[in-house]
């Protein structure tokens, strides 16, 4: 039983190890010279499991995309480690990165930006297939399969991207993804440009294709009540690094960081009685400027709770329950 | 409670109807639509996108082109303003009604200082004030709309600002003039929750301070739940169920509404499946008789398809829904559709 545990089932499929992105700056036009660096990723340690669904939530400029974005291998962590399976990502050649890529795909934010205008929806979705040696059958069965598994019908394949609605667009962005057959899949902001009413349907979607391959899922998001029915764990980042991650019904009943919190509280409730009674906490400013990261704890600044320990120590993180950690000195 | 106006309500419209040139020839996007405001109220304008709802505020401003022919009564504080002259509509935009757009990069000059911009929009309506008292003027609105450090972010750019901090902008010159009426035009979509929560304080200060009214356009039941006193629900370019916001949320009639809202994710209740609203808006060109939505309804009977229903009066609200009754006793139960 012991030794079961590390077998393979158990070990995760990515496994995010301090990793640091940074990005220079620099001054100067002839000799520019690098005046400071903007750490976007602050030494992120984070894993997922094979099936499950872990969310990473914060605001823009937290470093969630660059984050998404060194998980696919399109930016090089400035250090750390970024293990895909057994393969650490980092180190890989360009090519070999070529040959990852189809065991993790991304889904973007805009799916209009992401389709090609001038190819079918067919053609989109069958594009990728372009880097698998198929026969011409093979690649016609799994494009097929694909747009079923996104409920796009038949005789909507032949119709060019202009003609789809948001949401139709978003289910061939999605079917574009899994038509390679990959383990990961990261959703970087999936439905966040989608109307309500469409939203549903994309996320229920999502995890019906979930349930029915197993697939796992890296999901970005700024809104804490869209990641709430997909996600099996939720990691809140703020200004570069994680300030609290936890099992998602935790997160829910039991958030101990204020920034959680405060996220929380900013969600809209959808009744006019309870939403009017209740005591909001509004945190005021904007994320600081990640390249003049306040002093001790980077939320300090905005943060309702503060005290002078939080200027002077950086708070290391603690649990608060099992696979609950927290990075706040007054944690509730 | 809004106040009730003295000499009606501030904006009322009635019958409006929109027709836009399609390449299939003239197609009706905004049918018949009523709605009015009263002073100092805030009401919602809910529905996807293509329902009409920014449409038919664009056609209450006198925003749309010409060949897109507009029909109906708008009353502003009791004036028509419907087919008024373009004259007049820019000296009653920016003054007594101002707009909020979603995009807000692209509603300030990228080349001009914040402060000139808030300026300029005073100095439109208020000739010869002088420099000290523009200033003065736009520095005030600065902290209205809770930017800190309003003296050196008077001389910056827009791009130096971020997105929350340019509506912020964007409202602060929308009120330059004290309007009586804030069209909001789904002000926050682009933002993130935290900043979104704080624009929405903004619009409820300007309210409670300032005796604004506000028309809040949205895709989200959720977000008007705090604010508004009324809702109004566009689908396919009519108003499907109107009323108080105690009553749409706690009982709504039309099957439209009551799946809207079903589709909300909320942080209160964490399910582990949504309620998405199958099939999609009919687009302009497929708008055939009978109700826009029965073919997504799931109470739809034969008659939906053929017969377009009758606004009718349930309680407190309008409806247009042959099967308001059933929903009605369906909400009261708690089950969506």
């Amino acid at each position: 039983m012991i030794a079961e545990r590390h077998f393979d089932a158990d070990a995760p499929l990515l496994d995010v190890r301090q990793v640091h992105v940074e990005f220079p700056i620099r001054q100067g036009i002839l000799l520019a010279r690098q005046v400071g660096a903007i750490a976007a990723v602050d030494g992120i340690s984070l894993h997922v499991r094979r099936g499950e669904t872990l969310s990473v939530v914060g605001e823009s400029g937290c470093g969630k995309s660059t984050l998404a974005r060194a998980i696919m291998g399109l930016v090089k962590p400035t250090s750390g480690h970024i293990l895909f399976g057994e393969t650490d990502i980092t180190s890989l050649s360009p090519s070999q990165m070529r040959q990852l890529r189809r065991d993790i795909q991304l889904v973007f934010q805009n799916p209009y930006a992401c389709l090609n205008p001038r190819m079918t929806a067919y053609e989109n979705v069958a594009e990728p297939l372009r880097m698998l040696n198929l026969s011409k059958e093979e690649r016609h069965i799994r494009v097929t399969k694909a747009l079923e598994q996104v409920q796009l019908l038949p005789e909507q394949s032949d119709r060019y991207p202009f003609a789809f609605s948001g949401g139709q667009r978003q289910r061939i962005g999605i079917a574009r993804a899994i038509v390679v057959e990959p383990n990961l899949i990261v959703l970087d902001e999936p439905v966040s440009a989608l109307d309500v009413s469409v939203q549903a349907g994309v996320l229920n979607l999502l995890k019906d294709i979930q349930s029915r391959t197993g697939i796992t899922y890296l999901f970005i998001a700024h809104n804490l009540a869209v990641v709430g029915h997909m996600s099996d764990r939720i990691a809140v980042m703020y200004l570069g690094r994680i300030v609290e991650s936890a099992p998602r019904n935790r997160i829910f009943k039991a958030a101990a960081h204020p920034y959680t919190q405060a996220l929380l509280s900013a969600a809209p409730i959808p009744d006019p009685v309870r939403e009017r009674r209740r005591q909001r906490i509004v945190l005021t400013g904007d994320v600081p400027n990640p390249a003049r990261r306040p002093s001790g704890c980077g939320f300090r600044t905005r943060c309702p709770k503060a005290q002078d320990i939080c200027s002077e120590v950086d708070p290391p993180p603690r649990q608060m329950a099992p696979g609950h950690e927290v990075c706040c000195h007054f944690p509730s | 409670m809004p106040p009730e106006s003295v000499n009606g309500p501030l904006l009322d419209v009635r019958g409006l109807t929109v027709v836009v040139p399609t390449r299939r020839g003239p197609r009706e996007a905004v049918s018949n639509v009523d709605f009015s405001i009263n002073r100092g109220e805030v009401i919602g304008v809910v529905g996807e996108s293509g329902s009409g709802k920014s449409l038919s505020m664009q056609a209450v401003m006198g925003l749309l082109p010409r060949n897109f022919q507009v029909t109906g009564s708008i009353r502003f504080n009791g004036e028509e303003i419907c087919g008024s002259s373009e004259r007049r509509m820019r000296a009653l935009r920016g003054g007594r009604i101002a707009m909020v757009f979603q995009d807000a990069m692209t509603a300030l000059n990228p080349v001009q200082t914040i402060g000139a911009q808030i300026v300029e929009m005073i100095q439109l309506h208020n000739a010869g004030l002088s420099a000290g008292e523009l200033r003065d003027r736009a520095l005030s609105l600065l902290k209205a709309v809770a930017i800190p450090d309003p003296e050196r972010r008077f001389a910056q750019y827009p791009h130096e600002f971020s997105g929350g901090m340019r509506q912020r902008v964007v409202i602060a010159i929308a009120i330059a003039n004290d309007p009586d009426l804030l069209i909001a035009d789904e002000p926050t979509t682009a933002l993130d929750v935290t900043i979104q929560a704080q624009i929405m304080e903004i619009f409820s200060r300007l309210r409670s301070e300032r005796g604004i009214a506000i028309i809040l356009i949205t895709h989200d039941l959720g977000l008007v739940a705090g604010m508004a006193d009324r809702v109004h629900v566009l689908y396919a370019g009519r108003v499907v169920e109107s009323g108080p916001i105690e009553s749409i949320f706690r009982e709504p009639h039309h099957p439209y509404t009551a799946s809207l809202l079903a589709a909300v994710p909320s942080i209160d209740h964490v399910s582990e499946r949504l309620k998405a609203i199958p099939g999609t808006p009919p687009s302009l060109a497929d708008r055939a008789s009978g109700c826009g939505f029965a073919p997504r309804c799931a109470l739809a009977l034969p008659l939906c398809a053929t017969l377009e229903p009758p606004v009718s009066r349930f309680g407190a609200s309008n409806v247009a829904c042959h099967r308001a009754e059933d929903q009605a006793s369906l909400s009261r139960m708690g089950a969506p559709t």
